[in-house]
């Protein structure tokens, strides 16, 4: 009886999305003209539906302590010993994902409506953020690893759409191409993965492929870091997650994603579709357990990747560069936490993530929205009177971000700190310590220079209604949003040990953000922020960090230009050559051969007595 | 019922040749009659279908022909043969539909042509007289060279003689390969036949099969078309008419996998098996040079045209895995590719009609006048990546399943294909889709045109989603050959 609602509430969570978003398409398709109200009453609420109907989960599973629901609703193809469904897997992580999915992809809908309502494309919008959301929940609902990577490429799909959005720009274009190749290597490395687990295993079923290399290839805690075959179905699948999630060394992409309208970039690349990696090696925690070098390169991957991210986030000036930096750097935390083995931290840093990330992003396309398309920070300046309610937006996010006490943000990233502790981490624990200060000090130049200081450039519009209730209700999100979801433990068994909460190191860890952001705030009123570098190394240092580390120089250089060089080299196709030439012989063959047909009577007598003694020798040296 | 289906085809054709002269506008509605009345004598075996107590065989037609040399009127019909005369008859109605407004210069005659090819690739879907197949290979690429050579376009001439010269090197070594065959099991038993069940039965010593094998092999991979021999298909596809390339990408091509499928792989089981690895290898190259080409070309149609090389290569690795994947993967590969690639062609097609260009520097921006026509591409073209949820994917990925047991590093390289796919039909995407409008507006889609776009991407989303009872209607057909190659 409940496993049917379960399973009926699950199916309408995915359907109500997919179905909205296909009757738009349809409509667009077959010319029936809906206006911008009917489509956007169908978009959200479908949506709205979806959230409800996770509203409606959480309260039935309330009191389930460790609990997983699985349900299969069709087949998907079965060939001999290959077999794949659809079907879904439900606990305590995948209920937070849809929770963070289905409500704060609510919350963007309903503020697109009023951020998208001149776009001449609203419709075409609605229909790739629907899909969007149906393809995600696909992705964390997914029981078997098929049909999660349904999901991952839809997302990666619906991203590349949304991020080329206004494509009458080739450069918005470009970064969609940018994003999609670059994500399709990472997709490309996890479906070999596929095959390799299931070539093992003999199964794609995700629990099952757990079970099985639980059994199949045993911790030895003597053994150490070994390469052994856990370790590169564990390293195939975090390749996926790395190009997914913006970590080294595929993180380039993320901050041209930029160029898409900002709730894309609110939804997609801060709060769900990048979190996809950490969901991902979330879900395979226990076959990532069994391999201590696949999670050593995790955790490196993640402390690189979030000192990367958060130093280049201290030098960019377009207000969505800089958040995309910092959801590389914050998503580093994530895959720290991860590779430590604090997955519920790391989830749990996820959720708060979504909440003030989705925050800023959306306080950031109110700031764009207001301030005619300005996304520079040095073009604006002291704009807390002139938009009070943007202005505690920003506050609250980048505490958040930044990790200030009673935060949201704080609680998670705390907790992280704290597990690395734990674990004897001691390196680790001082990379995520200096990039939380960091952090905080980037954030707070954000909010310093845009919302203090001279006034620069001044708004001209005013966020609607629909978008200031999504921004309140993030608000209180980000706010009070830092209670750890009581599920995730259980999923991930974590004991829950009492460690030794030494009063001096919290103190200090709350003291960090803290002196950032005096530092910061004395930087700024010294008005150091916007001058021209004169020194040359410093100008170098400062377009290395600009530029993110230089590494789509790089990549440029590496693969881009040799690629198109080699293949623009052969653009006639060499092979073809051969046959042109098989072609030019016969036909001087059949030039010259044509010469000998001269009508010449000695012509003729000669080749005859030729031929003859030719024959002769022939036959005589031939006896 | 096989019969009768290929003579409504060939009445057909004369009759659209003949109605020519009564009327301009009548051929087309005829070749589109034709090809609905060939649905007609399926009808039963359509509806009586049940994959689950399938036989292997669900026709079989034989009538005395050559009494002479023993050569009979074979036609039979298994589950992969069925496939594969659906997708043809489906992929002719989008063919002539693609050719409708396009094709005004003796409409009869093309039909005419058309029609007969088609009834000749279904011809060498079901034949199984190794003689009667010879001739339906050729019925199918003397109207299929006429098709170029008049209604192409610009260097119609050249493609159209490179296009008959190589499959015709092919044809000839095979028609060697089929003597010497049937010679080898004269000399053995004293009996004359072109049977394919006959010739089944024959053991071959070691190094004749080897031979024998290779004139197959070497026709059917021409025709599929395989790096090193598949230089005839990019001019041949820029060359020909729309329609045209739809038949030749959508159908023509199938015929090489069949014929692996059917004649190399159960006639020759043993020589298969140990030129294996060197197929492996050549299908992996072939995938990515394929793919590696495509992204170098200026013109949309001859990057279409090396996709296919690359897809088709997916085909070939499968064929060659030995696993009952990999073989699914082959087949549902033909039915996908055929239904994308048509798609793609045809909607060249309607950009050339439209602008009479398919350069890809002077395209751009379409997506703002053209958002139907552009949406289609764009569909299409993520097809053509392999997006899953598509039928392309669930190919592919069958067909990288079943190889990687066997071939790990070169299954991983054909992956790499992946990669490259995206990036060369993102260009397709990228270069005509946005960026700036660089021409005139133009019409959209119209009805006809929305129509057949929609029910491809129907297909494709149904290939994609729920591909099962087509695995299933291809199973018997493959387990033979599992039980030929003593798996």
């Amino acid at each position: 009886m409940q496993d049917q609602y379960l399973s009926q509430l699950l199916m309408a969570v995915v359907l109500l999305p997919l179905l909205s978003a296909t009757l738009l398409m349809l409509a667009a398709l077959f010319s029936v003209s809906l206006k911008n109200v009917l489509v956007a009453t169908l978009a959200v609420g479908a949506i709205g539906g979806s959230a409800i109907c996770v509203i409606l989960l959480n309260l039935q599973l309330a009191d389930a302590g460790n609990f997983s629901f699985s349900y299969v609703y069709a087949n998907w193809l079965k060939v001999g010993s290959f077999s794949a469904v659809f079907g879904v897997y439900l606990d305590g992580l995948s209920l937070v994902m849809i929770s963070i999915v289905s409500g704060v992809g609510f919350l963007i809908h309903l503020y697109s409506v009023g951020f998208m309502a001149k776009d001449q494309d609203f419709q075409r919008f609605f229909i790739y953020l629907n899909l969007f959301v149906a393809a995600m929940l696909v992705l964390v609902l997914a029981d078997n690893l098929l049909m999660l990577f349904l999901g991952w490429e839809g997302v990666g799909l619906c991203s590349y759409l949304l991020i080329g959005f206004w494509h009458q720009k080739h450069a918005n274009s470009l970064a969609a191409n940018k994003a999609f190749i670059m994500t399709r290597i990472g997709d490309t490395a996890m479906a070999i993965g596929l095959l390799l687990l299931f070539m093992l295993l003999g199964t794609l079923d995700i629990q099952q492929i757990q079970l099985q290399a639980e059994q199949l290839w045993p911790l030895q805690s003597d053994r150490g870091p070994a390469f052994d075959s856990v370790t590169i179905c564990a390293l195939l699948l975090l390749a996926g997650a790395v190009g997914k999630s913006g970590q080294l060394p595929l993180q380039s992409w993320l901050p041209d994603a930029m160029a898409g309208p900002t709730p894309v970039s609110a939804l997609i690349h801060a709060a769900t579709m990048v979190t996809a990696g950490v969901y991902l090696v979330a879900r395979f925690h226990q076959l990532f357990s069994l391999s201590p070098l696949a999670m050593q390169v995790v955790a490196a991957i993640g402390a690189i990747t979030l000192i990367l991210a958060a130093t280049a986030a201290l030098v960019q000036r377009d207000v969505k560069r800089i958040l995309a930096y910092s959801t590389i750097s914050q998503i580093g935390y994530m895959f720290l936490a991860l590779g430590a083995g604090a997955y519920s931290a790391a989830v749990f840093h996820l959720m708060t993530h979504a909440f003030f990330k989705a925050l800023l992003f959306l306080a950031a396309g109110a700031l764009i929205y207001s301030m005619q398309h300005q996304h520079n920070i040095f073009r604006m300046g002291g704009l807390r009177s002139k938009l009070p309610f943007i202005c505690v937006c920003f506050f609250f996010g980048c505490a958040a971000l930044a990790a200030l006490p009673l935060m949201s943000g704080f609680f998670s990233k705390e907790l992280i700190l704290q597990k690395l502790l734990d674990r004897e981490m001691y390196g680790f624990w001082l990379v995520a310590l200096s990039g939380a200060f960091i952090t905080a000090f980037y954030s707070f130049r954000l909010f310093f220079v845009v919302f203090f200081g001279s006034t620069g450039q001044l708004p001209d519009a005013k966020p609607t209604t629909n978008m200031k209730i999504a921004l309140s209700v993030l608000v209180l999100l980000t706010i009070f949003g830092g209670i750890a979801p009581s599920g995730l433990s259980a999923v991930f068994a974590e004991s829950e040990l009492a460690s030794d909460h030494n009063l001096a190191i919290i103190l200090f860890t709350i003291a960090v953000p803290l002196s950032a952001i005096a530092v910061c705030w004395f930087i700024f009123k010294k008005q150091l922020f916007n001058i021209s570098i004169k020194s040359d190394k410093l100008k170098g240092l400062h377009n290395f960090l600009y530029s993110g580390w230089g590494f789509d120089q790089l990549y440029n250089a590496l693969f881009v230009r040799p690629f198109i060089k080699a293949t623009h080299s052969n653009k006639k196709d060499f092979i073809d050559s051969f046959y042109t030439g098989l072609c030019q012989i016969s036909q001087l063959s059949h030039q010259y051969l044509n010469k000998l047909q001269n009508g010449q009577l000695r012509w003729y007598n000669a080749s005859l007595v030729l031929f003859s003694i030719a024959a002769m020798t022939f036959l005589f040296t031939g006896q | 019922m096989l019969t009768e289906l290929i003579s409504i085809l060939l009445i057909g054709a004369l009759l659209a040749w003949i109605s020519e002269s009564l009327q301009l506008q009548l051929p087309k509605w005829i070749a589109i009659a034709t090809l609905l009345s060939a649905f007609y004598p399926l009808r039963q075996l359509l509806m009586e279908l049940d994959t689950g107590s399938m036989q292997v065989w669900l026709v079989n037609e034989s009538i005395e022909w050559i009494p002479r040399f023993n050569i009979r009127f074979h036609l039979a019909l298994d589950g992969l043969s069925l496939l594969l005369v659906l997708l043809t008859l489906l992929m002719g109605l989008i063919a002539v539909l693609a050719a409708w407004k396009e094709i005004s210069y003796k409409p009869g005659f093309f039909y005419f042509n058309l029609l007969c090819s088609l009834a000749g690739v279904i011809g060498v879907f079901c034949a199984l007289d190794l003689f009667l197949f010879f001739v339906f290979w050729e019925v199918m690429l003397v109207p299929m060279y006429l098709l170029i050579a008049v209604w192409g376009y610009e260097n119609r001439r050249y493609a159209a003689m490179k296009f008959f010269l190589f499959t015709q090197a092919g044809g000839l070594i095979m028609l060697l390969s089929i003597c010497a065959l049937v010679l080898l099991h004269y000399q053995n038993s004293g009996e004359i036949t072109f049977n394919y069940f006959a010739l089944m039965q024959h053991q071959l010593s070691e190094q004749a099969a080897f031979w024998v094998m290779l004139g197959f092999f070497i026709a059917f991979v021409i025709k599929l078309p395989i790096v090193p021999f598949h230089n005839w298909l990019p001019d041949a596809h820029t060359e020909a008419p729309t329609a045209v390339s739809v038949i030749l990408a959508a159908v023509l091509l199938k015929t090489g996998g069949y014929g692996l499928l059917r004649f190399v792989l159960p006639l020759f089981p043993d020589a298969s098996v140990e030129i294996a690895p060197v197929v492996m290898a050549i299908a992996a190259i072939s995938i990515i040079y394929g793919a590696l080409m495509a992204f170098s070309q200026q013109d949309l149609k001859r990057l279409v045209a090396y996709s296919s090389v690359s897809h088709m290569g997916f085909v070939l690795l499968g064929c060659y895995a030995f696993t009952a994947q990999a073989w699914q993967g082959a087949v549902l590969q033909m039915l996908a590719h055929g239904v994308s690639t048509a798609a793609l062609f045809a909607l060249v097609g309607a950009i050339q009609y439209r602008y009479h260009t398919r350069d890809l520097a002077q395209l751009g921006g379409l997506w703002q006048c053209l958002p139907k026509l552009s949406g289609m591409l764009l569909f299409f073209v993520v097809a053509s990546l392999g997006m899953p949820g598509l039928g392309n994917f669930v190919a592919e990925f069958l067909v990288l399943v079943g190889s990687f047991s066997t071939y790990p590093k070169l299954t991983m390289m054909a992956a790499t294909g992946l990669i490259l796919a995206a990036i060369y039909s993102l260009k397709i995407a990228h270069q005509t889709l946005f960026g700036t409008l660089k021409l005139q507006p133009s019409i959209d889609l119209d009805r006809r045109e929305v129509l057949m776009m929609f029910s491809m991407v129907v297909l494709l989303i149904w290939l994609g989603l729920h591909p099962q009872p087509i695995i299933d209607l291809a199973q018997q057909s493959l387990n033979q050959l599992s039980i030929g190659a003593k798996l």
